[in-house]
Order: C-alpha cells, then structure tokens, then sequence
C-alpha cells in the first residue's frame, strides 16, 4: 500500500527529459509503472480498511496470483525502463523503477506469509 | 498435422506469433527526426529503444520458447508452476503486458517520433495481438490427459 501511494506521488515528478509520467512525451507508456502500483495498493486498501476484495477468481487467477502477476511485470517494466538510454534519468524514474521492484518482493513475501500461514494453521 | 506437432492451436499461435515478434523487432520501428539531421529509421534494439521497446520482443520470445520446449524438446523438463502460477496464467500475464506495450507506444506523442511508425511496429503491435489471442484460446482448451 505504501509503496503503490509513493509509486502514485512519483509519477508526477521528473520522469526523464524535464517530463513526468504524465506528460505527453510518456503517457502512457511511463504511466503504467505507477497504476500497476495505484492499483495494487488500492487492492489491498479496500480490502484492509473497507472490507471490500476481489472475487474469488478472476479470469482464472485467484487475488494473491493476480497480485503476484502485476508485481513482477511492474518489476519487469522497471528494469526496462532503467536498461532503456532515455538520456537523462531523473528521480521519478528511478523512484518507478524501485517501486516495481519492491512490489515484486512485497508480493512474494506475502505469498510466502500466506504459504507459512496454511502449512501451521 | 498439429497432433504430429503435438501442439494445441493456442500453442501454434504464441509460437508463430512469438517468431513473428522476433523478426519483426529488426525491422524499423520508428523513424524519428533528431533535432540535425535528417530522419532516422530506429528498431527496437536501436540506442533509445532496447529496454523498454525490447521488452514486448523478449515476453514473446519466453512465450514462444516455453511452448517451442514442451512440445519439441521432450527431454528438457519445464516446471509446470513458476511460483505458484500455471503455465496459462503465466501466458495470459505476459501477453497482457506485451499488448498494453504496444498499445502504449500507439498513443505516446513525441514530437521526436513525428515521422511516423514503421513496418516492425505495425508487425509487433499484430504479433502481441496474436500472442493474446493464443494465449486465451490456450486457457480454453481442454486440457491433455496425462
């Protein structure tokens, strides 16, 4: 959750170039690091604080895999985005980028918490 | 002919749509106009573009290979789940992520790209469409009994 409120807040500083993620020049294409990381925290927001979750299944994923799923292609997206030469690289982008990545490792800690939650009851 | 293939029709479209996705990452894919100089024709392994214009080339290619080893490299043993996720939700997330790639690149607006997208894009943008589609026609296919 707090990683996907940073990932939000990050979206809207210097991406590379003078522009954020919002800008012309990188929506949307920059802008999905961070709604990977909105959703997610959104996600777990409801469910924490509204008692609102997801389905059981959604189209064919139970909530922890989704989670898992859209944690490692943001982890994915960041790396990408930290390999690509977009000249100079600013702190929202290395902030989107660590946020992806964080989010893979939050996510597969949460699955190991659950993993160890079913083993011993 | 697909059953001496041994490969289902969702799994001969992520492989042909997969190699098309490959070859097509060599052709242009974008003709930008550098502030000297006349336009110049990038592809996605091009300075400015391998990362994340590559990264839809390289969802594909894992797609591809996974199917390309199941079902022509018997001795090579492919785990059935990558922490814990299936084959098909693992095909499902990838081609998800190379479509909206693509249709990211559709609608970015850079007064650098105004020359226009070219051949490779057009190809790439088809050959995500194509994993997608073999992803899900692969979801929904019965599954073989072992």
């Amino acid at each position: 959750m707090a990683i996907g409120a940073v990932m939000l807040f990050a979206s809207f500083l210097q991406f590379a170039g003078g522009a954020s993620t919002w800008s012309g020049a990188w929506f949307p294409l920059a802008t999905l690091l961070p709604l990977y990381g909105t959703a997610m925290g959104v996600k777990i927001a409801l469910a924490r604080f509204a008692g609102i979750s997801l389905p059981d299944e959604v189209a064919g994923f139970a909530p922890e895999q989704l989670e898992l799923a859209v944690a490692c292609m943001a982890a994915v997206m960041g790396l990408a985005w930290v390999a690509t030469d977009v000249g100079d690289r600013q702190i929202g982008l290395w902030i989107e980028a660590a946020g992806g990545i964080a989010l893979a490792g939050a996510a597969l800690s949460l699955r190991r918490e659950r993993r160890r939650a079913r083993v011993f009851g | 002919m697909l059953d001496k293939l041994k490969l289902s029709v969702g799994n001969l479209v992520i492989l042909a749509a997969g190699v098309v996705m490959v070859l097509s990452s060599l052709l242009p894919f974008l003709k930008a106009a550098p502030v000297h100089g006349g336009p110049v024709s990038s592809t996605v392994w091009s300075n400015g573009f391998l990362g994340i214009a590559t990264l839809p080339v390289l969802l594909g290619a894992v797609m591809a290979g996974q199917v390309g080893l199941a079902a022509f490299a018997t001795r090579v043993k492919v785990p059935e789940h990558v922490l814990g996720l299936a084959w098909d939700q693992i095909h499902l997330t990838l081609a998800a992520q190379a479509v909206l790639l693509m249709l990211s690149w559709l609608a970015v607006d850079r007064a650098e790209f105004n020359q226009g997208r070219q051949l490779g894009f057009w190809v790439m943008l088809l050959a995500a469409i194509g994993l997608m589609a073999g992803a899900v026609l692969r979801v929904r296919e019965p599954q073989p009994v072992s």
